[in-house]
């Protein structure tokens, strides 16, 4: 008999994403699709347990193991597969687009099943490379949204390898509790990279917003779903500290998409704040509705992305059904008793209420009654829009009816069957008590907001803010240190010119150090560019963080 | 994690390690009297594959539990003329002698552009380079292997000056000031150690006998050698030369300089750090600290210079510069594991670069613009170079299934056994610099040409962008890279199976006499 958990199943995807590029264009979806049900069903019929290890370059590596969260949580990235190729389906896209997708979702279950360091490193490193590949696919802006992609992932993908490697360095396995801080920390950062908490998420807002809806659908949760599992394996018995950070996340994500006036950011939004609601289960010490609530997200994304086409993203719809199937995401994520997250949100609620985290159910309902508001906005304004839906796209209907199905199946048997074991009746009463509040104040709010009148100029575009407070200070220390080792490298490599030069001419030295590209920035914005003067004034920032964050560390060496 | 070990390589006399520099080396004066590009081409890759063939067979031996050796009198008083194939030389040559092997068909012949005279003395001078990279890598004693980098240096000096311009002369003079200057430093270092040890010989483990003699006279002599070595390793503030020899002819700047010299300068870098002084004596006597200290800041400076430069030729010499650097840092993190992947990135790093280099040039030389935009299509029209030019990039940033992944993860974790999380957050900023200025060329290698004007002119063009056939890559200026990017991705998907791995594991065993995974 075969031994299931032998087959490295990440690789039968790897090979559908080969064997899609191969065959000719009409069966990429249906190659692609034929890859993911088998992963299903493996998924589905393999026992609990740990498959044989390997080894990759002198380390043992465990390309499978599976427990009750992983089988959750690799259903929850198959529909995420599924749903995302079928959207390339009735958008007729690329065949490069279903190969790229299934590779995607194929490094992402690589990255859930992984019972070893090396292999969650490998996997977060392969994700990031094939979604980099699969947002340069006919996207609208050829060259920033994959570089954006790669570039912030690679941040992240540098932090899973580095936290990895020390928790190898120190002997343990994923799930043991016992890895370097220094370890944690940064597979936590890494995490909050996957789930795009505000400030960590160049590649959400400013690399896949203008993707087609299924590169979206591949990439947004996706990327979600792999932050989580970061996130859980590095902190396995949870963490207040990013379960603080999540919450914090969704509350200013909430803000965002409740103000924001662009769709795209306002969807956009919306995957940060419950993919940072994910990340409070999953630091709360319950994953398993983590991901739970992954999947009600990827429900309400495809119940928003059926409904607009690429690459304007206009809707495709008749505007009232549009806008009934946004509201439909909105309950559906935000968790309306017999809706999908209605479960979710009830146990990561209940896991938050004990201990230190008490206060956090609250910024989480908040956050709730923001993403309520920002989704009755969208809904609204589909609704207004202009009637496009001339054009007949059985499939589209097909995929809006499927959707529907599964939200209302998947809330009924998850209210019952999950919501009734793991819930007392005192604790669903009140979950849905609230449930219900946070629809109807998310509704007025979004209603008054958009109501307002926009000559008022009160909507808040969180985009100043991360400028104001995080890009120019970067941009501007950035320069200054580049004009630095410019300035250095022109003394190295022609000494005696340089260094006469520089000496006699510091201004003019480190203004002519300056790219052009960087000079041009500082024209725009009027800002004085960083001359010797600048360069003072970094330094003396840069004592002062480093003051700080000396005093930081000795003060929790302290308390250690 | 590690565990004691026990190596038994025993020294054999064998005639090998000298015809693998010998062979390069009556082939480099050959060919300085032939004149037909055709027979040049033929020679000099016939050069490469029998040396790759010659370090083969002593990749066996070696295997087998031998390390070949050829003594022959004695160069000076107390010094020996000794070439010894140990496990770390043979990857120093192996990973060279492939390079050159896919670089050398690369080379334009005699009479055309890139060879202004029509005497062929590029081509002499780059198998010339390939013999004296094999003596530094077979050098069985400190003196040797600076005697070896010397003759690398004046192997390569007239590449330089080749184009025999004002400014290239120039060029030449300084590559000379900065090599010789170094090679001066490095003999002094020689010196010091054989005035407190008596011999120069290396050993594994390190010369015994300095670890009782006096320690500021050891130190001396160690910074010596590091910063006499450093000029050739290109470490920062000692790198002004590598830019300035970018007067050399695209193709042979990119095999000679940031490929064979830079890579003998970090391998006798670690030479040094295993076999001079040994690992315990160096971390005893807090050397380490200076070693990562200048690699650190040569991978963080490099890689901000290669980020502001959009000359892609330079900016991918700054890239060789930085990447370089991570052997050294790896090396004196000293742990065994780090050590390893230290070797392991030597190799790659090489191919990696040596692969990127050499597919930039053959499409700058085609498209007269060395920027972004400019290549744009390029990988569509010249599909052996683009899927090179990727494959090389993925594992110089240290994506999975690349030699430069199975590299990264053993620098990392021995870094973090050891500790040294400063050294990981280096290398991890690295692999992120080089992401920042290696995707935008990728990308734009990968697009679609221009659909009207821009389009490069149609005699350069090998396909259209619709076309495709077999038959780009049976090119013999082109389909040698494909050899390098399969080299780099069999090395990073089954590293337990290559020898590139096993050689690194063994020199670390044998010089540490601790086991690695």
């Amino acid at each position: 008999m075969i031994d299931a958990l032998a087959l490295p199943v990440p690789f039968v995807l790897l090979a559908g994403a080969v064997l899609v590029v191969a065959t000719p264009r009409r069966f990429a979806p249906l190659a692609a699709g034929a890859a993911f049900l088998v992963v299903l069903g493996w998924f589905l019929a393999v026992p609990t347990g740990v498959g044989p290890t390997r080894q990759f370059a002198g380390f043992p590596v465990q390309l499978v193991a599976i427990d009750r969260t992983i089988r959750a949580a690799g259903i929850v990235i198959i529909a995420i597969g599924l749903l995302g190729t079928c959207l390339a389906a009735v958008e007729k896209d690329d065949p490069l687009v279903f190969a790229g997708g299934t590779a995607t979702t194929g490094a992402a279950l690589a990255l859930v099943l992984a019972g070893d360091w090396l292999t969650i490193a490998a996997a977060w490193g392969t994700f990031v490379a094939v979604g980099t590949g699969l947002l340069a696919v006919r996207a609208a802006a050829p060259l920033e949204a994959p570089a954006r992609f790669g570039l912030v992932h690679a941040v992240s993908a540098g932090l899973v390898m580095g936290g990895a490697a020390l928790a190898v360095g120190a002997g343990t396995t994923p799930g043991d509790t016992v890895v370097p801080r220094v370890g944690r920390i940064a597979l936590g950062v890494a995490a909050a990279f996957g789930v795009g908490v505000v400030g960590l998420d160049g590649w959400l807002r400013g690399g896949i917003i203008d993707a087609s809806p299924s590169v979206r659908m591949f990439l947004f949760p996706g990327t979600v779903g792999a932050g989580l599992i970061v996130g859980m394996v590095a902190f396995p018995g949870g963490s207040v500290a990013l379960a603080s950070i999540g919450a914090a996340a969704a509350l200013v994500a909430a803000a965002i998409t409740i103000t924001a006036e662009d769709t795209r950011l306002v969807v956009a939004a919306q995957v940060q704040v419950h993919g940072a609601i994910g990340l409070v289960g999953v630091a709360a010490g319950a994953p398993l509705a983590g991901f739970g609530h992954v999947l009600a997200l990827v429900i309400a994304l495809g119940l928003i992305l059926v409904t607009i086409t690429k690459p304007v993203a206009v809707s495709v719809l008749s505007p009232r059904l549009a806008g009934g199937l946004v509201l439909l995401g909105a309950v559906t994520a935000v968790g309306l008793p017999g809706f999908p997250a209605f479960v979710s949100v009830g146990i990561i609620l209940s896991a938050l209420d004990t201990g230190p985290t008490t206060a956090l159910v609250w910024v989480v309902l908040i956050a709730l009654v923001g993403s309520m508001g920002g989704f009755a906005r969208l809904a609204v304004r589909r609704a207004r829009s202009a009637d496009r839906s001339g054009t007949k796209q059985p499939g589209r209907l097909v995929l809006v009816v499927t959707l529907v199905t599964a939200t209302v199946v998947i809330g009924t048997a998850g209210f019952v069957v999950i919501g009734t074991l793991l819930l007392t009746t005192a604790e669903l009463a009140l979950q849905a008590g609230l449930a219900v509040l946070v629809v109807v104040l998310g509704t007025s709010l979004g209603r008054a907001v958009e109501r307002s009148d926009p000559r008022a100029d009160i909507h808040l575009d969180s985009d100043w803010l991360v400028k104001a407070v995080v890009v120019t200070p970067v941009r501007h220390g950035a320069d200054r240190l580049l004009a630095l080792v410019r300035w250095a490298d022109v003394v190295g490599t022609s000494f005696a010119r340089g260094a006469v030069y520089a000496a006699r001419r510091p201004n003019e030295a480190l203004d002519s150090a300056l790219p052009p590209a960087a000079s041009r920035w500082y024209d725009e914005r009027r800002l004085r560019t960083p001359g010797p003067t600048g360069i003072k004034i970094g330094l003396e920032e840069s004592v002062y963080v480093l003051v700080l964050l000396l005093t930081a560390a000795i003060m929790l060496g302290w308390r250690g | 994690m590690t565990d004691a070990t026990e190596v038994a390589l025993t020294t054999v006399g064998s005639v090998r390690p000298v015809l693998a520099v010998a062979i390069p080396a009556v082939m480099a004066a050959a060919l300085l009297f032939v004149r037909t590009g055709r027979t040049q081409r033929i020679l000099s890759t016939a050069a490469a594959l029998v040396t790759v063939i010659v370090l083969l067979s002593m990749t066996v031996a070696v295997r087998a539990g031998d390390i070949p050796m050829t003594i022959g009198g004695e160069i000076v008083p107390g010094i020996p003329l000794e070439f010894r194939a140990d496990p770390l030389g043979l990857v120093f040559a192996l990973a060279v002698a492939t390079i050159a092997s896919i670089g050398l068909p690369m080379i334009p012949p005699a009479g055309t552009k890139g060879d202004a005279d029509g005497s062929g003395r590029v081509v002499a001078a780059l198998v010339g380079a390939l013999a004296a990279a094999m003596a530094v890598a077979f050098a069985g004693n400190l003196f040797l292997l600076v005697i070896a980098l010397e003759l690398l240096t004046i192997v390569t000096y007239p590449l330089v000056s080749h184009p025999e311009t004002r400014r290239a002369r120039w060029a030449g003079y300084r590559y000379l000031a900065y090599t010789l200057t170094g090679g001066v430093l490095a003999l002094a270092g020689v010196r010091t150690v054989y005035t407190l040890a008596g011999t120069v010989s290396f050993v594994s483990g390190g010369i015994m006998e300095l670890a009782t003699a006096e320690p500021t006279s050891v130190r001396i002599a160690f910074v010596l050698l590091l910063l006499g070595f450093g000029v050739k390793a290109a470490l920062v503030p000692l790198h002004g030369w590598v830019l300035g020899a970018r007067t050399a002819p695209a193709p042979a700047y990119a095999l000679a300089f940031p490929v064979i010299v830079i890579t003998a300068g970090t391998f006798a870098i670690v030479r040094t750090v295993l076999d001079g002084f040994g690992t315990v004596l160096v971390g005893e006597l807090g050397l380490a600290w200076i070693g990562l200290l200048l690699a650190a800041v040569t991978i963080l400076v490099a890689n901000l210079l290669a980020v502001a430069t959009a000359d892609l030729e330079r900016r991918l010499s700054y890239a060789a510069i930085a990447g370089a650097a991570a052997t050294p840092l790896g090396a004196f993190v000293l742990t065994p594991i780090a050590l390893t992947g230290a070797i392991v990135h030597l190799v790659g790093q090489a191919i990696g670069i040596g692969v990127a280099l050499l597919a930039l040039s053959y499409i700058v030389e085609i498209t007269e613009t060395s920027t972004t935009a400019g290549l744009r299509g390029m990988g569509r029209h010249h599909p052996a170079a683009g899927i090179a030019f990727g494959v090389s990039v993925a594992s110089l940033v240290g994506l999975p299934f690349s030699v430069g992944f199975v590299a990264f993860w053993y620098l990392l974790v021995g870094a973090g056994t050891a500790g040294h999380i400063v050294a990981g957050a280096v290398l991890a900023a690295s692999a992120v610099f080089h992401v920042a200025y290696l995707l935008p060329p990728l990308r734009s290698m990968a697009r679609a040409s221009k659909p009207t004007g821009e389009t490069p002119p149609a005699h350069n063009l090998a396909r259209s962008d619709s076309e495709f056939s077999f038959a780009v890559f049976t090119d013999h200026r082109t389909s040698p890279l494909l050899v390098g990017a399969t080299v780099l991705l069999l090395v990073g998907s089954i590293p337990d199976q290559t020898i590139v791995l096993e050689l690194g594991r063994l020199a670390i065993e044998t010089s540490t006499g601790v086991g690695t995974p």
